[in-house]
């Protein structure tokens, strides 16, 4: 082989066929770029039913402005509820936080009005409320009902529960004074509180209004009330007469109290006569046992410390002695349930007032603290408990009766003298007094006559001269003792002269004077 | 044995000798002129006529010069003293004064007023003298006491005896009365 040879080898060229794959792939890597970049997030729904809502047609609205699509509907797992499926826009991300709701807007009649008629003719849509929450959240529970209150409202969230649902629902109003500030968004039954659940807002700046002390109570209907000052007729408003509501303020005598956080739960009482039957929300309950008879001690009797109001009896404790002791017929305790309340000790009324209370209680029980039952009227027999502290009283310990703490109690000799005097007071009852009576007016009128006669008497002419008669016989006597007296001195002188005279001796003869 | 006795008592009887007959002597007053009688001013009434212890008895008192006394024994009163004064003042001082006075205790409470007298002298000496020594309270009905007054006066006897004595005695008791008298209008009349 030679050096001018030349070596000859085939030239490699790259198709231009090549060029439409190239593009479509970077045509493909486009889209998919901005598919990422303006799609919206996917998020899922649960609703318990999907009446109104269709894949693929319904849409998702935030303020009436469309923000996604619903693309599939489909039954959960557990069969009971719908799970949708919804594709939202990019910029409807933000939206979607923690508090975020979804709810079905449809045709809707209520007692807060109607709603959703729009929706008749275009069709039901999901309303998004935008929350205030964390970001990011992508599974949601809808609501079955729309929000009464949109989401964000300033104001104050709570929460009422009664035992009795009464008349009020969702959307009734909460009035201050008459006046509108709030309202019943959510109505709930809670099984294990054996209770029903309120939803309910106040709006700013009317929350300030709602303290530790506030209690809520049912404004529905009419409250008709006769007593001795005559007749008392309280109504609320004409929608709240109507449709129900609900009312707060301050029980009587009751000061404000501290400032409360969203989330609050309040008692929802039956009326306001109940709120000032029981105005304060804590509470501790003690049991007391006494060994005798409870007559007088009625459910609502005060129980006094020193003669302080501190609480009242809730009830005498009947089935849970026959549960607890059983009827043996060895004479046991009555036991009788008392609530006391740290409120009426001005104390705040709070949890940890009830927790210095009981404290106070464990130490004071130790120290001589004693329950009696006193009379708080003799004419009505009423009765109440109270507490008081019996120093020469041995040292005892808070006891326990059917999970409630007992307070020991004491018979004082005060009990001892109600005893005897309402002894006494039979006694007297069975005095046969109308007899006594008549008998003694009897005497008194015999006694009347007996009076005339003896002033007659004494009047009379012959008793008139008694003290004449008798000042002549006592001056006859007074002469004949001189008599008797001067006969005395003779005999001795001379004793001799009872039988033999003297000599009579002639008086001196006085002479005649000289003029 | 039997006559013994009746000797004693012939013995007895022997011994014995009759005393002097006794005289009683009266304080008696003229009865008013009842054509004189005027009408009273006012009730007044004698009230309690009280009589030193040494005059009740009956004889009249004699005092001797050594300041002795000694009832006597065969002159006396002829009625208690006491009773015989207050007999005696009344009709005395009703005279003086030209209405009676009253004197039933009985109806005290009636009176206006009430006059009461002490006598705490009366009596004769020897000498021939009667004294009176006296005092007088006049009182309203409800017993305020309004005035007082004493009188010591004597009289001598105008004849010896005991009838002397009696008349002079009188003569004291009416100047008793007169005074008494004239002190109850002055009473009635200024009070």
């Amino acid at each position: 082989m030679t050096d001018t040879e030349a070596t000859v080898s085939e030239r490699r060229r790259i198709s231009k066929v090549w060029i439409v794959p190239i593009v479509a792939v970077l045509l493909g890597a486009w889209m998919i770029y901005f598919t990422f970049t303006t799609q919206g997030p996917k998020i899922t729904i649960v609703f318990s039913t999907a009446e109104g809502v269709e894949a693929g047609k319904t849409k998702i609205k935030a303020r009436s402005v469309e923000v996604g699509l619903v693309e599939s509907v489909a039954l959960g797992e557990d069969l009971e509820s719908v799970e949708v499926v919804a594709q939202l826009e990019r910029f409807a991300t933000p939206l979607l936080r923690e508090d975020t709701k979804f709810w079905v807007v449809r045709p809707r009649i209520g007692a807060g009005g109607v709603s959703g008629l729009g929706t008749i003719v275009s069709g039901g849509y999901i309303e998004l409320a935008p929350g205030e929450g964390e970001p990011g959240r992508r599974e949601f529970r809808g609501l079955e009902d729309v929000p009464v209150t949109p989401v964000g409202t300033p104001g104050l969230q709570f929460s009422l529960y009664s035992e009795q649902a009464g008349s009020v629902t969702t959307g009734d109003p909460i009035l201050y004074k008459g006046f509108e500030v709030g309202r019943v968004e959510s109505t709930d039954f809670d099984v294990e509180g054996q209770h029903v659940h309120y939803g309910a807002f106040i709006d700013a700046p009317y929350d300030d209004l709602v303290t530790s002390n506030t209690r809520f109570w049912n404004a529905s209907g009419i409250s008709f009330s006769a007593t001795a000052e005559g007749v008392e007729l309280k109504t609320g408003s004409l929608q709240s007469m109507l449709f129900g509501g609900v009312a707060f303020g301050l029980p009587e005598g009751v000061g404000a109290g501290s400032p409360v956080e969203n989330g609050t739960d309040f008692e929802l009482y039956a009326d306001y006569g109940e709120v000032n039957q029981r105005p304060y929300r804590h509470g501790i309950e003690y049991v007391v046992q006494f060994t005798r008879s409870v007559r007088g001690l009625e459910p609502g009797a005060p129980v006094e410390w020193r003669g302080i109001p501190v609480g009242k009896v809730e009830r005498l404790l009947l089935e849970e002695m026959v549960r607890e002791g059983g009827m043996r017929g060895e004479g046991q305790p009555i036991a009788v349930l008392l609530r006391l309340e740290p409120g009426r000790l001005t104390l705040p009324d709070s949890e940890e007032s009830v927790e210095t209370l009981r404290k106070t209680l464990e130490a004071g029980v130790r120290n001589g603290i004693r329950a009696t039952i006193a009379t708080g009227s003799l004419l009505t027999g009423s009765r109440y408990v109270a507490l008081d502290m019996y120093r020469d009283e041995p040292s005892a310990e808070i006891g326990e009766f059917a999970s409630w703490p007992t307070i020991p109690t004491i018979s004082t000799g005060l009990e001892g003298i109600e005893v005897k005097v309402s002894a006494l007071l039979d006694k007297l009852n069975t005095l046969p007094i109308e007899r006594i009576v008549a008998s003694a007016d009897g005497t008194l009128r015999e006694l009347r006559r007996t009076l005339t006669e003896v002033r007659s008497l004494v009047a009379s002419e012959g008793v008139q001269s008694l003290p004449r008669d008798l000042d002549a016989t006592l001056a006859e006597l007074e002469r004949t003792l001189k008599s008797v007296e001067e006969l005395a001195r003779t005999l001795e002188d001379r004793p001799s002269s009872l039988i033999f005279s003297s000599d009579p001796e002639k008086d001196p003869e006085p002479k005649a004077g000289d003029r | 044995m039997r006559a013994v006795p009746l000797l004693c008592a012939l013995l007895l009887v022997a011994c014995a000798s009759d005393p002097p007959a006794r005289t009683h002597y009266l304080l008696r007053a003229e009865l008013p002129d009842a054509t004189r009688q005027i009408e009273a001013p006012a009730a007044i009434g004698l009230g309690r006529v009280t009589v030193a212890p040494y005059l009740l008895r009956p004889g009249l008192v004699i005092e001797s010069d050594d300041h002795q006394v000694r009832p006597a024994r065969y002159h006396v009163w002829a009625e208690p003293l006491d009773e015989g004064l207050r007999r005696y003042l009344r009709t005395e001082i009703s005279n003086v004064l030209g209405y009676a006075i009253r004197a039933d205790w009985s109806q005290r409470s009636e009176w206006d007023y009430a006059v009461d007298v002490v006598i705490d002298q009366l009596h004769g000496t020897l000498s021939g003298e009667a004294r009176l020594a006296a005092g007088w309270r006049i009182a309203r009905a409800d017993g305020r006491e309004i005035a007082a007054y004493v009188l010591s006066s004597s009289e001598p006897l105008a004849v010896g005896g005991y009838q002397g004595l009696v008349d002079a005695e009188i003569v004291l008791l009416q100047k008793l009365a007169a005074r008494i008298a004239e002190s109850l209008q002055e009473a009635v009349a200024t009070d």
